[in-house]
């Protein structure tokens, strides 16, 4: 892990931070540091004590819980842009989940004291983190309803029209079986033996490292996708 | 709607703590509104005009897919909900409607935007609210991603015992809230599960269900039982 400063450019990925004017931005600059993870890094670990928020400069994070018995639910894969981490204004002062580096990653964190001194001077960084949680209340609301109610066949089609790109008119995703099994929160088997079932019917193809999704609006329906869990 | 006294706002700690001044500036624009048994406040989707802070009674916070419902929160007196209106994007990510008769505080948005401006304890409560929200879905996600279904039974019952439970000589009192519909959506299963499960621990002598009450006979047990990680 290394650290450095963290300037006004690094910022202009963070969606959340757009509205926000040149004197607000430097404001946070002065309070992060920018730290870079390698492939498979631990960035912070569940129950650990909370150290701050978390922005994604360069790289790509995923979001896990994990039970006592070692299984694993993933809450979110972050991209760049993205913000993650506890607020630590309040009565939770542990990490609920941990974040690990996908692949290169850089970050900038704004420590929790600066996150607390912050809300109370600035109105407008306030309405930002506001923002921020609002989003990621409604991912939490909606992974409820999934777990809760979807079937896991739809949870894993859903997650593949989530995780999506679109290259050269062709949905492509990314993601090898066990992601998508931590994502949805089922074993790698149940994954492997879904997409066989969907390749079985020409819905998608399967190659190393890659799933084409062949009929990206038969996979969708019945379930509706909303657009924030579009990257 | 009827006008609104400072003793009413006794009823929600959070934002009877901000002080003398702010409750009389949130009063000058504040109403009093009563909804029905099972009446919808607001819809999934739904643009949020400003707070809502519950004096009586109870709201549950769900979403649908198709027929089947989650529950994401049961709230009662003295929450608040719809924070969402106070950020860039003001949809509700769920839906929110009345358990049975509830009066509910309703706050404008402008009110409370103004307040932020001026006053940094309006911005920590706001964000307080949105944080301890997050907090709950995220304990949901993970209860019904590691927690078996006879676990997540025992944690509502838990809840309602902590919120009205009535010790006597024979055991702790609860009086029912919901129909055992109800708590099939709240812990995500169906009703006939709820039914096996009641029996199940019935016959263990950990609790007994009449149709006004639920009596529990070992909490120490329910709380074994709620804290397992099976899944």
């Amino acid at each position: 892990m290394i650290a450095s400063q963290v300037k006004i450019s690094d910022l202009q990925v963070i969606k959340a931070l757009n509205q926000l004017s040149e004197d607000h931005l430097l404001k946070l600059t002065s309070e992060m540091v920018r730290r870079h993870y390698s492939p498979g890094q631990y960035i912070f670990i569940e129950g650990d004590e909370a150290t701050g928020l978390w922005f994604i400069l360069e790289g790509k994070v995923k979001i896990i819980k994990q039970s006592d018995s070692g299984r694993l639910q993933g809450l979110c894969l972050a991209n760049r842009g993205k913000c993650f981490g506890s607020c630590p204004l309040f009565d939770t002062d542990t990490n609920p989940a941990n974040a690990q580096a996908l692949d290169d990653v850089a970050l900038a964190i704004l420590p929790r004291d600066a996150v607390k001194n912050l809300i109370y001077s600035d109105v407008e960084i306030a309405n930002c983190l506001l923002k921020v949680y609002t989003d990621r209340m409604g991912l939490l609301a909606r992974l409820g309803e999934c777990l809760g109610t979807w079937t896991v066949g739809m949870r894993i089609n859903d997650c593949l029209i989530a995780h999506a790109k679109i290259v050269d008119d062709i949905s492509i995703v990314e993601l090898t079986h066990e992601e998508i099994a931590i994502l949805v929160g089922t074993a790698r088997e149940v994954v492997t033996r879904h997409l066989s079932e969907l390749e079985s019917t020409d819905l998608i193809k399967t190659d190393p490292g890659k799933i084409t999704l062949l009929e990206p609006e038969i996979i969708k329906s019945p379930c509706i996708l909303e657009q924030g869990n579009q990257e | 709607m009827t006008d609104v006294s400072m003793k009413i706002l006794e009823q929600v700690p959070i934002l009877h703590q901000l002080g003398e001044q702010i409750c009389q500036l949130l009063l000058a624009n504040t109403s009093i509104l009563e909804f029905k048994s099972n009446e919808i406040i607001y819809n999934h989707g739904e643009m949020l005009q400003g707070l809502y802070a519950l004096t009586s009674g109870h709201v549950k916070l769900y979403r649908e897919s198709g027929e089947r419902v989650q529950i994401l929160a049961l709230l009662r007196q003295g929450d608040c909900f719809g924070t969402e209106a106070l950020s860039d994007d003001p949809q509700s990510s769920y839906i929110a409607a009345s358990l049975k008769h509830a009066k509910v505080l309703f706050i404008p948005k402008d009110t409370i935007n103004q307040l932020m401006v001026h006053h940094p304890q309006v911005r920590v409560a706001i964000l307080q609210l949105t944080t301890s929200r997050l907090k709950q879905f995220a304990t949901l996600v993970h209860n019904l991603a590691f927690r078996d279904v006879t676990a997540r039974l025992a944690t509502v019952i838990l809840m309602r015992v902590e919120e009205d439970g009535v010790q006597r000589l024979d055991g702790i009192h609860v009086p029912r809230l919901m129909t055992q519909s109800e708590l099939a959506t709240m812990v995500g299963t169906g009703r006939e599960v709820v039914l096996r499960i009641f029996k199940k621990l019935e016959a263990q002598n950990i609790i007994r269900v009449s149709r006004k009450e639920i009596l529990v006979l070992d909490s120490d047990k329910l709380h074994q039982i709620a804290e397992e990680e099976n899944r």
